[in-house]
Formats: structure tokens, C-alpha cells, sequence
């Protein structure tokens, strides 16, 4: 028997237009699980009653359970899982095929607009090169240097890396390894922003403090190489939002024409899918710093209990949207909202305390609206709820 | 009496009232209030009622209108169960 599993992160109607594709699709697609993962805002909620409402042939459950009674019943011929079930648990549990469809951010970007934007881009790396990007292996750093690479050449673009304890090992990687399959020159360089006070004492404005830390080690060592102009992959969403850092760039006179040309993170998520390039499916990944509440010191020995547990979380097979947040004693685990049924079984939920008191945490809490973004900033009134 | 002594009087009060009104769901449970934060530590059923999408709704919303950003629930562990109160204690500090 075969699943097909599709992963749809946009609003009911869009999914719609998912299964329209799923019913023309061939035989063997006709058990469906959805997996709804849509991770912001309280539509979530909303979203379980909307496929209710609209259900005829399908059925919907919380877990990859209910496609498997779904199917057992044989009284539909599909499943729509729309909550407690990531697509790796989804495609553990039940399917055996998967193909990821985007289908509903497809609608949300205009093609004509995407391809607009990367030519724009494009043009604006020829009229500047060579290009250093600062480059951390997330999804807009990735998108930024494997795109400098493929318009400029391997003379054109060098990507610079910015070591320090606050930067994830397994983000690390990921950049090297993005690196190397699209044979994009790197500089590693060691940062040492723990060792400023200003930055070490975690005020609101602390990313300023990181950012100067690297660029004032970065851009000398681009330019001193021939690289005249820094680009980072600050993106237009990033505009909207509270970034101390973008201060330190403005500073260093760093470039960031992702946002100067109106890429959003979902232009660059497809974009990337594109090239083929690994990271456009990746949570966004904040430096490790970003889970200590402003007020809280920033020391390397919290930092490496935070990564020792997030990564120790990941190996568990959390693969979304993932933040251990830190509180003293207390680990508040921010999970993808579409995980929080699962991990609050008593089997699961014992596995995941254990893993994140072996970090050296004497507590686990597990919070009940699941990740956000900038989640702390909401925490001590940096911004709203 | 300084400002923070105020708001954590206020936090200490709204962190009662959210037991209350979580005890009337049917959601019983010590709970400790760290700021904007509720920690709910919950008796076993409660830990199953918020398994439930629309228990987990209802207690966001409840704390919400408590006067709380966020709401955890602390996950029990065997290695804490000797130091940690019984937990049908109610546990309020800020």
C-alpha cells in the first residue's frame, strides 16, 4: 500500500489546491496523508475545523494513527493529518513515498516575480564583484553564496564563516558541506564576542555587539584579499523585525541585497529549492545566544548546554522548527506546534526529558503554543505577543 | 514597596486565578509563575488532557487572559521525583 505525503504550510484553501493535484495524481496516490505543519499564528487551530468541514472522502486525525485506521476502514481514500505528526513521523509510520509539495507557497510567490528578483540579484552581483558574503549556512547565507558562486565564478565570490561557541556546530556543518557541493570558496574565521562584556552581559541589543565582533574581523580580511564588497543574507522579512545587528552592517559598510531587492524568506526558500540547494527546507537558525533571556549571561558553558540539547533533540527526530530556551535550571522547549501532541505522550515525553536533562538541565518544560520566533523578545516585552 | 515588588504581586495573583480557571476545565495542576511565564506542572490526567489540540487552545487562551505571554508545562522526570514538591502543592513564586 502506498502513501503519498504531502507537506502543505499555507492556509486551507491553498491545501485545496494540493488535493486537486493528489486526485488527478496516479492510483497508487489514493491514501494521502497531509502533513499541515503551518508553524505561526493561532490559524492553526482553525485550520482542523475548515478540513472538517469540507471532508468527504477523506478523514482527518492528529496522528499517523488515524491514516492507518483511516485506511484500515477502507471508508475513504485519503487521510489528512493535521496536527501531532511530522512528516519524518509520517513517513515512519505510514508512507513509503514522499514527495514534498510546496504547492501553497508556489501560489503565495509569483513566479514572475521570483525570476524578476533573481536576475535583479544576479545583475546586482555582476555590478559589485567580487563579492565576500558572511556566511553562516542558513537558509539566506546559502542562498547568497551558492547564487554569488554561479554568477560570478570561483574567483567571484568568497564565503567567510564566523566561528565562535555561539555559532551551532551542526549549522557548521551544514555550511561546509553546502560549500563544498556547489564549489564555493570558504574562509573560516574564530569570532570572540563572549570575550566582550557588552556582548556577554545579553542586553537587548546584544546582536550589535556580535555583528561588529564580525565584521570588524570579517571585512578586513575580504577586502585585504580583493573582495571590496560584503554582502550578507539579510532578507526583506528581516527589515520588519528587531535586528540590532543591521546596525553593525549599516557600520561596516556591509551589503545586503537580498532585502535591498525585495527577497522575502519565502522567495529565497524557493529560489534555493531551485538550485537544488539543501538548506531551503531548513528551520530558520538563530546563533545559540538567541535562547538566553536578555539579562542573562552569556557564557560558553550555556551556550554548548543549549546545542548539547537541541542536537540531542534533533537525534530523537525533531526535524522542524526547534528551540531550547533557557531559564536558569529550567529548559522551556519550543517545538513545530504540529509535534506538541506527540511529545506530550508519556513515551515520548519521557524520552525528550531525559535527553535534555542529560544537557545538564535540572528541569524540562515543554511550552504548550510551540515555537515562534523571537519568542523571548515577547517574553520580557521587547515586542508584542 | 518597589515596581518589581508590585508586578510580582500582580503575576502571583494571576498565577492563582489561572489555577482556578484551569481547575474549573478540569486541568489540575500546581503552577509556578516566572514572569510572563505560567510553568504548569500538572497531575498525570492533566498531562493527557493537554495532548489535546483543543485543551492546549483553551489553556493558551485562558493564560492569555491571565496576563501571561507563554505557558509550559514541566515534563515530569524520575531523576527530579525525590526533590520535587507533591504535585497537588501549589507552588506560586515569582
Amino acid at each position: 500500500m502506498t502513501f503519498l505525503l504531502l507537506r502543505a504550510r499555507a492556509a486551507w484553501p491553498q491545501c485545496g489546491h494540493i488535493e486537486a493535484n493528489v486526485t488527478t495524481g496516479p492510483p497508487q496516490w489514493a491514501h494521502t496523508a497531509i502533513d499541515d505543519t503551518r508553524s505561526e499564528g493561532e490559524g492553526d487551530w482553525n485550520r482542523g475545523s475548515s478540513i472538517r468541514g469540507e471532508s468527504r472522502e477523506r478523514r482527518r486525525g492528529d496522528h499517523y494513527s488515524n491514516s492507518r485506521s483511516a485506511v484500515e476502514r477502507r471508508g475513504c481514500n485519503s487521510t489528512v493529518v493535521n496536527n501531532g505528526s511530522s512528516s519524518d513521523c509520517l513517513r515512519a509510520g505510514t508512507a513509503d513515498s514522499l514527495l514534498t509539495a510546496m504547492a501553497p507557497d508556489l501560489d503565495a510567490v509569483s513566479k514572475v516575480d521570483l525570476a524578476a528578483k533573481t536576475r535583479a540579484l544576479a545583475a546586482w552581483l555582476r555590478a559589485n564583484a567580487p563579492v565576500a558574503i558572511g556566511y553562516s549556512g542558513g537558509v539566506d547565507s546559502a542562498y547568497l553564496a551558492v547564487t554569488a558562486r554561479q554568477t560570478l565564478g570561483a574567483d567571484g565570490a568568497l564565503a567567510i564563516i564566523g566561528r565562535s561557541a555561539s555559532y551551532p556546530a551542526e549549522q557548521w556543518q551544514t555550511a561546509r558541506d553546502v560549500a563544498q557541493r556547489f564549489d564555493v570558496a570558504v574562509l573560516e574565521l574564530d569570532t570572540a564576542e563572549l570575550d566582550d562584556p557588552r556582548y556577554a552581559a545579553n542586553p537587548s541589543n546584544r546582536c550589535y555587539y556580535c555583528k561588529t565582533e564580525l565584521w570588524s574581523r570579517l571585512v578586513p580580511v575580504a577586502r585585504a584579499r580583493g573582495f571590496a564588497t560584503v554582502i550578507d543574507g539579510t532578507n526583506a522579512d528581516d527589515l520588519r523585525d528587531y535586528r540590532p545587528g543591521a546596525q553593525a552592517a549599516r557600520e561596516h559598510r556591509v551589503a545586503s541585497p537580498l532585502a535591498e531587492l525585495g527577497f522575502t524568506k519565502l522567495h529565497i526558500r524557493h529560489a534555493s529549492r531551485a538550485l537544488g540547494i539543501p538548506t531551503w527546507e531548513q528551520p530558520s537558525s538563530p546563533c545559540l545566544s538567541s535562547r538566553l533571556p536578555y539579562g542573562t549571561e552569556v557564557t560558553r558553558g550555556r551556550l554548548r548546554q543549549i546545542e548539547l540539547a537541541e542536537a540531542a533533540l534533533r537525534r530523537l527526530g525533531i526535524a522542524g522548527d526547534l528551540r531550547v530556551r533557557f531559564h536558569d535550571d529550567l529548559a522551556r522547549v519550543e517545538l513545530a506546534p504540529a509535534e506538541l501532541s506527540t511529545w506530550l505522550a508519556p513515551e515520548r515525553m519521557a524520552v525528550l526529558t531525559e535527553a535534555v536533562l542529560e544537557a545538564g538541565f535540572a528541569r524540562v518544560a515543554l511550552d504548550l503554543r510551540g515555537f515562534r520566533s523571537g519568542s523571548l523578545n515577547v517574553l520580557h516585552g521587547v515586542s508584542a505577543a | 514597596m518597589t515596581p518589581n515588588d508590585v508586578r510580582g504581586d500582580r503575576s502571583a495573583r494571576n498565577g492563582v486565578a489561572l489555577a482556578a480557571a484551569l481547575a474549573m476545565r478540569g486541568i489540575e495542576c500546581a503552577l509556578e509563575v516566572r514572569g510572563a511565564l505560567a510553568l504548569l506542572l500538572p497531575k498525570p490526567e492533566g498531562v493527557a488532557a493537554l495532548q489535546v489540540d483543543e485543551n492546549r487552545r483553551a489553556v493558551l487562551a485562558l493564560a492569555k487572559e491571565h496576563g501571561f505571554t507563554h505557558v509550559a508545562i514541566e515534563l515530569p522526570s524520575e531523576r527530579r521525583r525525590s526533590s520535587t514538591p507533591p504535585p497537588d502543592a501549589p507552588v506560586l513564586r515569582d
